[in-house]
């Protein structure tokens, strides 16, 4: 059975955009955590593009504006493209513990997140950023 | 009190404006999507300023906001908050970009209302100004769709090409322009591209009737000027028809 879930937030339950060109990335240690992209403008127009979160395996989405952009532009950053390098045995919970789950990559878990984006104005340049939580406030760079 | 400077630098780097009452500090009112953290508070909206579609209703309720200094606030105050998105859940949360001590003055709060894309009044500002800038306005039917003359159907196609047709409309009533009087028809490019790159641009069927608002403009790919159904307002629905007729005779 495949349950079919409306991505789009409650408080932006009026757009009518063309979310196209979506795109997914899971956190390996965590598969209820999972950042996604599509064509969509930040709803307020502000300086930051948005990506879609999910903490519960994708049941419920929401629009977090963190990635750089363009202030007023309608579509200021475009394919944003997504992955999560954590790694399985990575004990997912963020700290120097010396836990030998970690495997040595303590402070690594998997809510880092890489994306690929095409960023105006002006012309397209391809910008690769990076994020410590996808799921924080974290600005990228 | 703030200065007008200090005002337009914020509002310049802003797009959810309100005069709010902190709530709570340390709180949100989405606590399982927003980090609540000692920078977030619940405010109450006293009054929008400036917002898009999707806040300009929000007068009376709470919102998320993300503070840039906690310590610049206390609960119980009242501030002009100029802001930008942060989370979008069951609910919206702000992040500051700046505030001002107490409510901006009148002649500001006019400003920036002026500045809202949402309102209704803003909303048919724009759509006069598009009709005084119009060269034709007609009130009519897509007759027939068919390619510009000159137009090359056989090279590469981007996924991004706006795919030019020609619409013919079919005039039933001059709104506005020097048409000759015996002139049933006129004729008009559009983009039949569903890319997202031209989702705001009209896209136009045969029987569809309305108020075509048209320009001559040059026409990039044909290299030479023709009238255009581009813009969002170049295409009103019948159900516009008193609001533009209104609009006309007030211009």
């Amino acid at each position: 059975m495949i349950q079919v879930v409306n991505m789009v937030p409650k408080s932006n339950s009026d757009e009518v955009f063309q979310d196209s060109e979506p795109h997914l990335a899971v956190n390996p240690t965590n598969p209820q955590q999972i950042a996604a992209s599509a064509f969509t403008p930040d709803p307020l127009r502000g300086p930051n593009a948005p990506i879609y979160v999910s903490t519960n395996g994708g049941l419920t989405w929401r629009l977090n504006s963190n990635v750089p952009s363009g202030a007023g532009q309608f579509f200021p950053t475009g394919d944003i493209t997504t992955t999560a390098p954590g790694r399985r045995n990575d004990d997912d919970n963020g700290n120097d513990d010396g836990n030998d789950d970690d495997n040595d990559n303590d402070g690594d878990n998997g809510r880092r997140l890489y994306a690929g984006i095409l960023r105006t104005p002006g012309s397209l340049l391809f910008n690769a950023l990076r994020t410590p939580d996808f799921l924080s406030r974290e600005r990228w760079w | 009190m703030a200065t007008s400077p200090q005002v337009d630098d914020l509002s310049r780097q802003s797009t959810f404006t309100f005069v709010g009452t902190v709530m709570e500090l340390n709180a949100a009112t989405m606590a399982e999507e927003v980090p609540v953290t000692q920078n977030t508070a619940v405010v109450h909206v006293d009054q929008v300023l400036q917002a898009p579609p999707m806040l300009a209703n929000r007068d009376g309720t709470d919102i998320t906001v993300l503070l840039r200094d906690a310590e610049q606030v206390q609960e119980g105050q009242q501030a002009t908050f100029f802001t930008t998105g942060w989370i979008y859940g069951e609910d919206i949360a702000v992040q500051e970009v700046g505030h001002v001590e107490g409510r901006v003055d009148d002649e500001r709060a006019a400003e920036l209302a002026a500045l809202s894309p949402g309102t209704p009044e803003n909303r048919t500002h724009r759509l006069q100004q598009r009709l005084a800038d119009a060269d034709v306005v007609v009130l009519g039917m897509v007759s027939e769709i068919k390619f510009p003359e000159g137009y090359d159907t056989h090279g590469p196609v981007s996924e991004h090409a706006p795919l030019l047709r020609q619409t013919t409309i079919q005039i039933e009533t001059v709104y506005k322009g020097d048409l000759p009087a015996d002139q049933d028809m006129v004729q008009a490019i559009f983009f039949e591209s569903q890319d997202i790159r031209w989702h705001r641009t009209p896209i136009l069927d045969v029987g569809q009737k309305g108020i075509f608002v048209l320009d001559r403009r040059e026409i990039q790919e044909l290299q030479r000027e023709e009238y255009a159904v581009l813009d969002p307002l170049d295409y009103q629905p019948p159900e516009q028809r008193d609001l533009i007729e209104t609009l006309l005779q007030g211009s």
